[in-house]
């Protein structure tokens, strides 16, 4: 498995703690950062987006409900008891906002990328799985609401 | 006179967080939405939008387009309009303000930067 590129990386720390402190008013601190294993499973909702240009592969972000329903209520301004479409569509946004706001730093940084549309996932232990060659960092980040990650795992373009 | 302000976005969560940002800033306007550039643009022909805010990236007809649309009906630019979007790299902002967009606020943004944005043509 090829090294994951620490450049790709960084951008989408800060863009998840800058989309979370400005759009939620909450502070997202970065926790651990480690590399995903095969058949790791996640739980809650996830909100996964493809993206293109001198790498491709996908970003995903992960809340537990709990977080998530507050994550969105802080979001819009709205209190939330479950998952409805409010929260699909909350997630959706945010992780719109996480991976453009990373995409700018990208391209300021000399990196050409192209974002795609997001999906959706609601439930309990699936996988987001990835190719065995390329590597998946997982960031978590811990906040006032609860800890939730983003997940990167891109392929350098040949 | 009360200014009509339009919300162009494909999100129905993100015009309702717009315009809860609107509200929140305290401008005293009314507020209308539409999901794509399409309905914006069929909604301007109608008469008695003030200002347009629009997302870039929408089906049907996109953001850039929509301002381009606008201009074509509003060479002067007397209806000011403000590109709330996640494409923020500067070549994008440069596309918009050349498509005829006054000013440009790259997500996440905050309220104070939407009362920035919005208070300079509102005033």
């Amino acid at each position: 498995m090829n090294a994951p590129n620490v450049e790709y990386i960084n951008p989408f720390v800060d863009a998840a703690s800058h989309t979370f402190e400005t759009m939620c008013g909450v502070e997202a601190k970065r926790d651990k950062i480690y590399l995903k294993g095969q058949g790791d499973d996640i739980t809650g909702v996830s909100g996964v987006i493809g993206m293109g240009g001198v790498a491709s592969g996908a970003v995903v972000l992960n809340l537990s409900v709990e977080t998530a329903l507050q994550a969105v209520g802080k979001f819009v301004g709205e209190e939330y008891t479950e998952v409805n479409g409010d929260i699909i569509d909350g997630v959706g946004e945010l992780i719109n906002i996480v991976a453009g706001d990373a995409k700018n730093r990208l391209v300021k940084n000399g990196y050409a990328f192209d974002i795609g549309l997001p999906k959706i996932i609601v439930g309990d232990n699936y996988f987001t799985s990835q190719s065995s060659t390329v590597p998946c960092v997982v960031i978590l980040f811990s906040s006032e609401i609860g800890p939730f990650s983003v997940e990167v795992s891109l392929k350098k373009e040949s | 006179m009360t200014k009509t302000v339009l919300v162009v976005d494909d999100s129905a969560m993100m015009r309702k967080i717009v315009i809860k940002g609107i509200n929140a800033c305290g401008f005293d306007v009314t507020l209308e939405q539409a999901a794509d550039g399409k309905e914006a643009l069929d909604r301007f022909n109608q008469g008695g939008v003030d200002v347009i805010l629009t997302d870039w990236n929408m089906p049907n007809m996109d953001g850039l387009t929509l301002v381009q649309e606008v201009r074509k009906l509003d060479p002067q630019k007397k209806i000011p309009i403000i590109m709330i979007t996640t494409e923020g790299s500067a070549d994008k902002v440069k596309a918009a303000v050349l498509a005829g967009a006054n000013n440009y606020l790259a997500k996440p943004f905050t309220e104070d930067s939407l009362k920035a944005k919005l208070g300079k043509i509102l005033s």
